[in-house]
């Protein structure tokens, strides 16, 4: 098929952990006919959904890492990428809206708005992603997609309206009315696949016509012209094009969400959704994309889809598999082709494409060119996710994606020598793929460590270390990435002195360290007169970076200080690089001591909901984990409260959270500052710690 | 400088010595004023007051989105550090603001007795309140009941409230029914005169305090 880019869609599916958005990646792969069966994701024929490409989510039921495949429906291309729901992963949610032009946003008919629906819509809004919603599970006891609906509009602000309503629900939903055709659908055939077109049952007629008006006044707001046709001609006879129309320039405005409704279990719904995709979201053309002129101090530059112009593309996901390092890339401008060259302009490396394909979940299709609006996967490049690709001779780079930091860290230790080999390899390719995932080896105990954005996902690698590698390994109990810094100016004249015969070392460095706020570190250099050679003040710049890396306190990294050197001595014959590297080390740790330091500890960004009825023990659970409460928002009988808590209080909350409103209260949380510590919990750290020190003395 | 120095240098010194409008324990007050005269202003550095005399303070807003009522405590707070030249004022203002709770609703559906709700919800969870303030409701235009239910609350806790209401006239007998008036502790009013802005006392007192035409802040 010839690459017309009006008839591309970039979709993300976005929503809530469990709403089925795996089930309804399966039933747009069967509808659009790659795949031959449908199968359940937890199904009785052994065999799970296409997507899942990971044996580990089909068994936890859950989707770890983002699948991208391409289906064709009608004559449109889809470019479909099945995202995570759980809060854990929420920087595969944000790489894949950051490339994405649309996204279809699921959500349970019965649980309705929940926590993370609430945090897919905030990277939605941030990454200004036109959506249509899809009310899932109305197959389900207790569905109601029309109080959804409401939620969509009074807890998350959007303008929702109803395009569709169902015929029937739970064990009785027969199909759905299509509010703009006003006409019933009927979804026979053993999955569903056959449409049948129907009037509208009499029972659903009034509803239908009480639905559609408010749709339609709500897309009138769009188009004069369709408000004109409606005052002339009433609500019937409008014209179905314009409908369209209108609601197709509210949604890509971010203005207007239409709500389809169904059941991807049953198969009923699907396929009016992946109409809607087609006629409602953006085409990769219509979407405004911007890059940085590297060369012209970062000057915005708006890119065109448009083949003929120099390549700008993004690797937004990389999967180290067994073959290879495969780097899923979105096509800006331009086209990538296969043997040509292209520049990385982080690394400012060339290198030629080699293999091009195109994925859908485990499955590879060799392709010679990717165009403008395209999702395409290079083999055997050596990048990492987040890294442009653009034709040498320009160098643009497309804005770093928001990649937020690690907030836990576990110990790992490999329970065997077999083991230690094979979890190296793992950790290597986990945290090339995942930013978020980090590791290092501790200096002191020398245990592998672990860091992550919350305790599921940390989990879930370990879990795959085990699966995928073979490889055991014991974790340890939970850490928190606590600072160390100081809090006023303290000075130092330390002297560094080891002359007892042969080749000394000598050297003498005097100055001051203040806090600073603005950056982790800064050395400023005011020596006078050769006090201390220039050959040895970069010396004394190291020197303070290594005590930087820990504190005296508990041991943590320390950040925010300012150190100035005024002062010191030298020794003609034992003075070296390592005397001044030392004297500057112990220089610190006398200052750092008089500089008042303080621990830090990560603070969360918690967002909790309840039902109202619970909102004082929603208080109380803050109050009681040192919590700071923000705001407290009371709509429609649910409370949301907004609350800055330590990360160190935050373990285990979800069963709390759970118990304390009888399952009904969610929460979300992202890391926002660090903050210092109560006296009361230093003094503890600092005994642990000292306690720690002196039994691995011992 | 600590947090008990600056409350020394707060706005609301000026208030207290110019009138004797200051509330007490289970008080309400009322600050008034044409549209975009400073009463949102003034409301804020009564909270900020209260604030610096670690009293637990909750802001009862219609906006809905906090970080605008946040972002008045920002500024009022930078304009009384810089008066001050006040260093560590990010310190001062994050250990303050712990005490700060934003209450938000939705104006076409709130109710005073909705705000008692939460109040009790909050020492359910712990935390007492000591001071309230209530900007931008349409008291003149609220169930009498409910202000009484409200007042009753305050009363049986011992906190003090600040309301604002948008009112052009300065006579007291214009600002709102003799009935509502009467559970209002303080009344004032914000007025020009000349080219300058005053906060003067209707109710409880008399005297006026000057606002700073450009920072708005109470001054001498």
């Amino acid at each position: 098929m010839a690459w017309d880019i009006s008839k591309v869609r970039n979709i993300g599916i976005s929503a809530h952990i469990d709403s089925g958005k795996t089930t309804t990646s399966e039933r747009i792969l069967f509808y659009c006919n790659k795949i031959h069966q449908i199968h359940e994701v937890r199904g009785k024929d052994g065999v799970g959904a296409v997507m899942d490409s990971m044996d580990l989510e089909r068994e936890r039921g859950i989707t770890i890492q983002s699948a991208a495949t391409q289906v064709q429906w009608k004559d449109y291309t889809i470019n479909l990428i099945d995202t995570p729901g759980h809060v854990d992963f929420t920087v595969e949610v944000e790489r894949s809206l950051r490339v994405l032009d649309g996204a279809i946003m699921i959500l349970c008919a019965v649980a309705g708005v929940q926590s993370q629906s609430i945090t897919v819509d905030r990277q939605l809004k941030r990454y200004h992603v036109p959506r249509v919603a899809f009310v899932n599970k109305c197959d389900r006891q207790g569905a109601n997609p029309v109080r959804v609906r409401m939620q969509l509009r009074e807890k998350l602000g959007l303008n929702a309206y109803m395009m569709e309503l169902p015929i029937g629900l739970e064990d009785k939903l027969e199909g759905v009315v299509d509010l703009v055709a006003m006409k019933a659908i009927y979804f026979d055939g053993p999955n569903g696949e056959d449409l049948r077109i129907a009037e509208i049952p009499a029972n659903l007629q009034a509803d239908a016509e009480k639905y559609r008006e408010e749709l339609l006044d709500a897309a009138s707001m769009f188009d004069d012209s369709l408000m004109e046709e409606i005052m002339e001609k009433g609500y019937d006879d409008v014209d179905q094009e314009k409908i369209i129309a209108a609601i197709r320039k509210g949604t890509l405005a971010e203005q207007f969400v239409g709500v389809f409704c169904g059941s991807a279990h049953v198969n009923k719904g699907i396929q009016p959704v992946l109409d809607a995709v087609v006629r409602y979201l953006p085409a990769p053309d219509e979407v405004k994309n911007v890059a940085l002129d590297i060369d012209n101090n970062e000057a915005e530059v708006e890119l065109a889809s448009d083949e003929s112009k120099p390549c700008v593309a993004l690797a937004f996901k990389l999967d180290d598999g067994q073959y290879g390092q495969l780097t899923y890339t979105r096509v800006y401008q331009g086209k990538i082709k296969k043997g040509e060259e292209l520049y990385n302009t982080r690394s400012r490396k060339k290198f030629k494409v080699g293999r091009l394909v195109r994925m859908n979940a485990a499955q590879m299709e060799d392709i010679n060119e990717g165009a403008a609006g395209d999702i395409v996967a290079l083999f055997g490049v050596d990048c990492a996710s987040g890294d442009t690709f653009v034709t040498p001779g320009i160098n643009y780079s497309m804005a770093s994606m928001y990649v937020p930091e690690p907030v836990i860290s576990l110990s790992i230790e490999p329970k065997d020598k077999q083991a230690a080999i094979q979890m190296s390899k793992a950790l290597n390719r986990f945290t090339k793929e995942d930013p978020t995932f980090q590791t290092y080896t501790d200096a002191e105990s020398g245990q592998t460590i672990i860091k992550g954005m919350g305790e599921l996902h940390l989990a879930v690698y370990v879990e795959r270390m085990k699966r995928e590698y073979k490889c055991e390994v014991v974790t340890g109990a939970p850490q928190v990435a606590y600072r160390e810094s100081i809090t006023s100016q303290g000075d130092f004249n330390y002297t560094h002195k080891k002359q007892t015969g042969g080749s000394g070392q000598y050297g003498r460095v005097a100055g001051f360290m203040e806090p600073l706020t603005e950056k982790d570190y800064e050395f400023v250099d005011m020596i006078k007169g050769g006090a201390i050679p220039n050959e040895y003040i970069p010396s004394c710049d190291k020197g303070f970076q290594k005590a930087m890396k820990e504190g005296s306190l508990i041991g943590a990294p320390i950040v925010g200080v300012k150190i100035t050197i005024n002062d010191g001595q030298y020794h003609p014959v034992d003075s070296s690089d390592i005397a001044f590297q030392t004297a500057a080390i112990g220089a610190f740790r006398e200052g750092y001591a008089k500089a008042k330091p303080v621990i830090l500890e990560p603070i969360m960004k918690v967002q909790m909901t309840a039902p109202t009825e619970y909102q004082g023990n929603l208080f109380g659970l803050i109050n009681q984990r040192r919590g700071v409460i923000i705001d407290s928002t009371d709509e429609n009988n649910t409370s949301t409260v907004n609350s800055e808590i330590p990360l160190s209080e935050m373990f285990g909350f979800s069963t709390i959270l759970r118990s304390s409103t009888q399952g009904k209260g969610e929460f979300t949380m992202e890391f926002l500052k660090y903050g210092k510590v109560p006296n009361a919990v230093s003094d503890d750290l600092q005994a642990k710690y000292k306690a720690e020190k002196a039994a691995a003395a011992k | 400088m600590e947090k008990k120095d600056l409350l020394e240098y707060s706005p609301v010194r000026y208030f207290d010595k110019a009138t004797t409008a200051s509330l007490k324990a289970g008080e309400m007050g009322l600050v008034s004023a044409k549209k975009g005269l400073g009463k949102t202003s003034v409301l804020v550095q009564f909270a900020l007051d209260d604030l610096l005399k670690d009293k637990t303070v909750v802001h009862v807003s219609f906006d809905q989105h906090s970080s605008n009522v946040i972002s008045w405590y920002t500024s009022v707070m930078a304009e009384i550090a810089k008066k001050k030249n006040l260093s560590n004022l990010s310190e001062i203002s994050e250990e303050i603001v712990r005490n700060r709770i934003i209450l938000n609703f939705n104006r076409e559906t709130f109710t005073l007795p909705k705000v008692v709700k939460t109040l009790k919800a909050l020492k359910e969870g712990g935390l007492n309140i000591d001071a309230i303030i209530v900007d931008g409701l349409d008291v003149d235009k609220r169930p009498i009941e409910n202000i009484k239910c409200f007042k009753d609350y305050i009363v049986e806790e011992n906190i003090t409230a600040w309301f604002s209401l948008t009112n052009e006239s300065p006579l007291l007998e214009e600002t709102l029914p003799a009935e509502k008036l009467d559970l209002f502790a303080s009344v004032t009013h914000i007025f020009p005169n000349g080219g300058n802005i005053y906060l003067g006392v209707l109710k409880n007192g008399e005297g006026k305090v000057p606002l700073d035409s450009k920072t708005l802040l109470m001054s001498k």
